[in-house]
């Protein structure tokens, strides 16, 4: 009876170790998303994710995430939501901005909308919208192809969020894969940004009790923006190739561990010959198990009896391609650029600033470490000076001598004159202070 | 009399953030009897503040 549990408990235990895999698909779609956001921003765009055909330039954001967390945010998810769309400017600066380049002096040229729905009408029917000229008057822009490829199981490095793949390529989380991924038919529509902040200025100046609610008082030190959109891009079209051979292996010992050795799976070297590539892991998975049989039966004591124990091991292999041009009829929203304005107290707007420069800008950097560095370093000051005026005179010694050996006091100082001097060694621009006080912090609050 | 300086960095995008950093800052220094003396608020990139105290 305990035999048959032990067996059943390691089967189920194998079995979930091997799809383990399957469990961290919310964090695969996450890295998904990451992916795919890092390759666009890699073009100074900033990614819409998902990729939207409603979104347009003077779309108003309300933003209610400081500058440095909203910089933390796009650097863990590689986008920042726009959630919060409180309004929809029609910018009236299109003509000026256009008129002598890209509108058709002899049509009419109500924007977006002539460029978007040309003669006001547009139906997605599942596969191809049914008008087929949409974007097709709007500026083109291109995007460098690139490709990419991983050999390991800690998943891919790139993902892709395109229906024509039903899994972005972190799902596959494959231990080799290969693919290229090109943008096609990219299309452009902006608007320049001092004619949308005027008209940002008078919606704003009708809007005032609302936007109150959001200003920065002295009481709350948060900051609101409002983000406006001045440039959208949009895809017609995306080709995809991809290839995949994937294998999974895993297994529990109870006893003596046995020798297993892990696979190492090969790509399919095109579509034709998935099948034999597939063939060709299983096999290889399958002599790798079988000398693990055999590695397992050597392992004797000095008698020669085979040692106590079993080790449980399962393997399966796959290969694949998918190759796909997709297209996007209508075409999509998968990129912005815009600025940000912060709300003031009374309701107005700051002056803009461009988005991607607040994000990415060295200064704010520069700031956001001083916050944290102050953060620490005062944290490990209290805890240093806490525990050395609680201590004893010879430990208060050893502290101050631990505090000349770091080099944070330049020469001994008396006892009263201690606190006093460290204080002024506090150094928020100088990280290497705040690793040498949260040392100094340990050594005093530890016991001597 | 020992003078020194702090610097802190400007969040060009938010006043208030950069505002509060100051004030942290000098209450911070000046808790054990150390005053503040002068400042530089530079416009470019950040604020030097200059302490003074025995």
């Amino acid at each position: 009876m305990f035999k048959q549990i032990t067996v059943a408990t390691l089967v189920m235990l194998t079995v979930a170790w091997i799809c383990s895999g399957c469990a961290s698909a919310g964090k695969q779609v996450q890295r998904a998303a990451k992916d795919w956001c890092m390759t666009i921003r890699g073009s100074q765009v900033i990614p819409v994710y998902p990729l939207i055909e409603d979104i347009q330039p003077g779309d108003v954001f309300l933003v209610q995430v400081p500058i440095d967390q909203q910089q933390q945010l796009y650097k863990d998810k590689g986008f920042l939501a726009l959630d919060n769309l409180i309004a929809r400017i029609n910018p009236s600066g299109y003509d000026d901005f256009y008129s002598h380049s890209f509108l058709n002096s002899e049509a009419t040229n109500l924007l977006p909308r002539d460029w978007i729905r040309p003669n006001g009408i547009g139906l997605y029917s599942g596969t191809n919208g049914t008008n087929t000229r949409a974007w097709q008057t709007a500026p083109r822009a291109a995007f460098p192809s690139y490709s990419f490829t991983v050999q390991n199981g800690s998943g891919l490095s790139l993902a892709v969020p395109v229906s024509g793949v039903p899994v972005g390529l972190s799902l596959l989380a494959s231990d080799a894969a290969s693919g290229t991924i090109q943008i096609e038919d990219a299309r452009t529509l902006g608007v320049d940004i001092i004619s949308l902040y005027d008209q940002l200025k008078s919606w704003a100046a009708t809007n005032t009790v609302f936007l109150q609610n959001f200003g920065a008082s002295t009481e709350h030190k948060k900051t609101n923006y409002l983000r406006v959109v001045t440039r959208v891009y949009a895809t017609g079209k995306m080709m995809v190739s991809l290839k995949d051979a994937s294998n999974r292996s895993g297994g529990l010992d109870v006893g003596v561990p046995k020798p297993v050795n892990l696979l190492t799976p090969e790509l399919p070297a095109a579509a034709t010959n998935t099948p034999e590539s597939a063939l060709k892991n299983y096999t290889n998975a399958w002599n790798v198990i079988s000398d693990s049989v055999k590695g397992a039966s050597a392992l004797t004591n000095a008698a020669g009896q085979v040692l106590p124990g079993g080790s449980l091991r399962l393997a399966a292999a796959s290969a694949r391609t998918v190759s796909l041009d997709e297209t996007f009829d209508p075409p999509l929203i998968f990129g912005y650029l815009g600025f940000d304005c912060a709300i003031n107290a009374d309701g107005s707007l700051a002056p803009p600033n461009p988005t991607q420069a607040v994000l990415d800008a060295q200064v704010v950097n520069d700031f956001s470490q001083f916050k944290t560095n102050f953060t620490n370093e005062t944290n490990s000051f209290d805890l240093i000076e806490k525990a050395y005026l609680a201590a004893k005179p010879q430990r208060r010694a050893q502290i101050r001598d631990q505090a000349l050996q770091l080099g944070l006091i330049e020469q001994p100082v008396e006892d009263a004159r201690f606190i006093k001097t460290l204080r002024r060694t506090v150094d928020a621009t100088n990280p290497v202070i705040a690793r040498k006080l949260k040392t100094l912090a340990e050594f005093s609050t530890a016991t001597p | 009399m020992s003078r020194y300086t702090k610097t802190v960095p400007k969040n060009p995008a938010d006043i208030n953030a950069t505002l509060t950093a100051v004030l942290d800052l000098i209450i911070f220094q000046t808790k054990d009897g150390d005053k503040l003396v002068g400042y530089q608020n530079q416009s470019d990139a950040a604020v030097v503040l200059t302490f003074e105290g025995d």
